[in-house]
Order: structure tokens, then C-alpha cells, then sequence
């Protein structure tokens, strides 16, 4: 998996370059897509539940499919004021951690995108896991964006 | 449309179950399709000679071979993989290979080797994420306890 830094990274670009043109994808919204770009991975709670001899992995893993994410994004919508939009950018976020996934070159199995109606597994084999300067580029692009945006505000505020 | 407490409950309880029903599909499932057998078909019936896919922690290296150890459902399981290593001492590596006897790769056909320090980086890089994600979201959201739901500050 690329780490949780480009998750987010990601989803908080896309969001961004969004805003220019779009207010809904505001700051708040865009915390959500964030989330959302991290709800895949919560099969990675195995890896602490391990610690203490638990050993959940079989289970969790069918979160990180999009159609368990998705319903995972719905049960945690239910607890926001504006549900359906708040699944909306859950979801985006999900779309993101997917999309940003399949790109990592895999050995074995790839990701059960489809599941449960059928088990075929996907991977695009482009980019290495252990890639860190993937983690660098996409933060600086990120805090580029960040210091645009904080510039633009400024500016309308003046105006 | 406003739901009530009642209704949240009965959708939540609803997800939920469906979120069990597919967490129990895919546990009970997955093994049985895997294109690549793995551990859970060489604890159950040893597919000797077949290519698997096996990952782990290296632990030993030796001239012409080298160990990997894996914990897999609460076992630890030691891979003899034949051959020079290409990795070091704590490196975590991937592999397709056949299966020979006594728990040993005989044959890698594809290998992939993440060094230690960089699995070890790539775990803390998302746990600062993780601490991250949770400040920024209290700083743009907060919880309503009186309508149990969660609101923009």
C-alpha cells in the first residue's frame, strides 16, 4: 500500500484544485474525503489486534473492497448532520485509496476489486510500495496547493 | 430528511450485519480463490510443486539458502527459500515460487524485497498520518451528543 500519508495527500489535492472551482469541496468536506481515503486500510487494525494474539486478518481484509468500504462510508455518514454528502466524499476518498492502490506493482494476488460478485483481482505493477520519494512529491504538491489556496483567500479577503 | 435516533439505530444495526455477512464471506471464501496459493493452502494441503506466494521477515541467510518467518493466524511458520538472498537481515520480501518439500521454495519466480528500514518507515510515516487525520478532523468537526451526530465547527 502506499502509506497513509499519499492517501491523504491525494484526496486533499483533488479536493483542493476542486475548490477553486467548486465551494462544496471546502475544508471540512475535504476532511472527509480524507477519511475516506484511510477507510480501506482500517483492515489494518489486524496488525495491533495481532499484538495481542488476535488474529482477525481473514476478516478484516474484506475492507479493503470497495463495496465493503462503501457500506462502512454509509454506516459512518448515518452520524453526520448532511449524510449524503458526507457519503459522497467518503466515497471519494475510497475511490482514491483504490485508484492509488492498483498502481502498486504486487506479487501475487491483486486487489478483489469486484468482490463479492466475482474474485478476480486487479494491479497495474507501476509503482513500488517502498517508494518514498512517491510520499515526498505528492506532500509537496499538496503543501504547494495548501499555500495557493491560503494566498487566493488572502487576496479575496482584501477585495 | 432528518433521521430519528430509532431509524439511525436500525440502519446502523442493518450496515453492520452487512459488513459481518461480507467479512464472513470473504474469510470463509477467499483461500478457495486464490489464482496463487498462499499459506493457508500449504498449512491445509501442501500443494507440493505448485508455485505459492509467500512473504515474510528474513531471519537467517546462509550461503546457498535463506529463512523467512511468517506469523500466520497465530503460527509462526519458517520458509527455507534455496538459493543466494538477495535481501538482508530484516528485510521483508515477497515471492512466488514452487514448493518443495519440508517447507521450502525450490524455485522463485518473482521476488520483491522491501528493506527493513523502509517497512519499518513506511509504518511510521502512517501512524504519524493516522495522528494527523484525527486532529484535523476534531479541528473541523465536533460531535453533537444531543443529536448524536457530527457537525461543522
Amino acid at each position: 500500500m502506499p502509506d497513509w500519508i499519499v492517501h491523504i495527500a491525494v484526496a486533499y489535492i483533488i479536493c483542493r484544485i476542486l475548490y477553486f472551482k467548486y465551494p462544496v469541496f471546502n475544508s471540512a468536506n475535504t476532511v472527509l474525503a480524507m477519511l475516506g481515503a484511510l477507510l480501506p486500510d482500517i483492515a489494518k487494525i489486524g496488525m495491533v489486534a495481532q499484538f495481542y494474539s488476535i488474529y482477525l486478518d481473514d476478516y478484516l481484509f474484506s475492507f479493503h473492497t470497495p463495496l465493503a468500504s462503501l457500506v462502512l462510508a454509509g454506516l459512518l455518514s448515518i452520524f453526520f448532520k448532511e449524510k449524503k454528502l458526507a457519503f459522497l466524499f467518503l466515497g471519494l476518498g475510497i475511490f482514491t485509496h483504490f485508484a492509488l492502490d492498483l498502481l502498486l506493482i504486487r506479487v501475487g494476488e491483486g486487489y478483489y476489486l469486484l468482490f463479492p460478485i466475482s474474485w478476480q483481482t486487479f494491479h497495474l505493477d507501476l509503482i513500488a510500495p517502498d517508494d518514498y520519494n512517491i510520499t515526498l512529491v505528492v506532500l509537496l504538491a499538496a503543501l504547494v496547493l495548501y499555500s495557493l489556496g491560503r494566498l487566493s483567500q488572502r487576496r479575496s479577503e482584501k477585495s | 430528511m432528518k433521521l430519528k435516533f430509532l431509524h439511525k439505530l436500525l440502519i446502523s444495526c442493518l450496515l453492520i450485519l452487512i459488513l459481518a455477512l461480507l467479512c464472513f464471506y470473504y474469510a470463509s471464501n477467499y483461500e478457495k480463490h486464490l489464482q496463487i496459493p498462499s499459506y493457508g493452502a500449504i498449512l491445509s494441503n501442501y500443494p507440493l510443486g505448485e508455485v505459492v506466494h509467500v512473504e515474510g521477515s528474513v531471519v537467517n541467510i546462509y550461503p546457498d539458502s535463506y529463512n523467512l518467518i511468517q506469523n500466520y493466524q497465530g503460527l509462526t511458520l519458517m520458509i527455507n527459500v534455496l538459493g543466494p538472498s538477495p535481501a538482508h537481515l530484516g528485510d521483508h520480501v515477497s515471492l512466488l515460487g514452487v514448493l518443495g518439500p519440508s517447507n521450502q521454495i525450490v524455485k522463485v519466480q518473482e521476488i520483491r524485497v522491501i528493506s527493513g528500514w523502509k517497512w519499518e518507515f513506511g509504518l511510521l510515516r502512517s501512524f504519524l498520518a493516522l495522528i494527523f487525520m484525527v486532529i484535523i478532523f476534531f479541528y473541523f468537526w465536533k460531535f453533537n451528543f444531543k443529536n448524536f451526530e457530527f457537525r461543522r465547527r
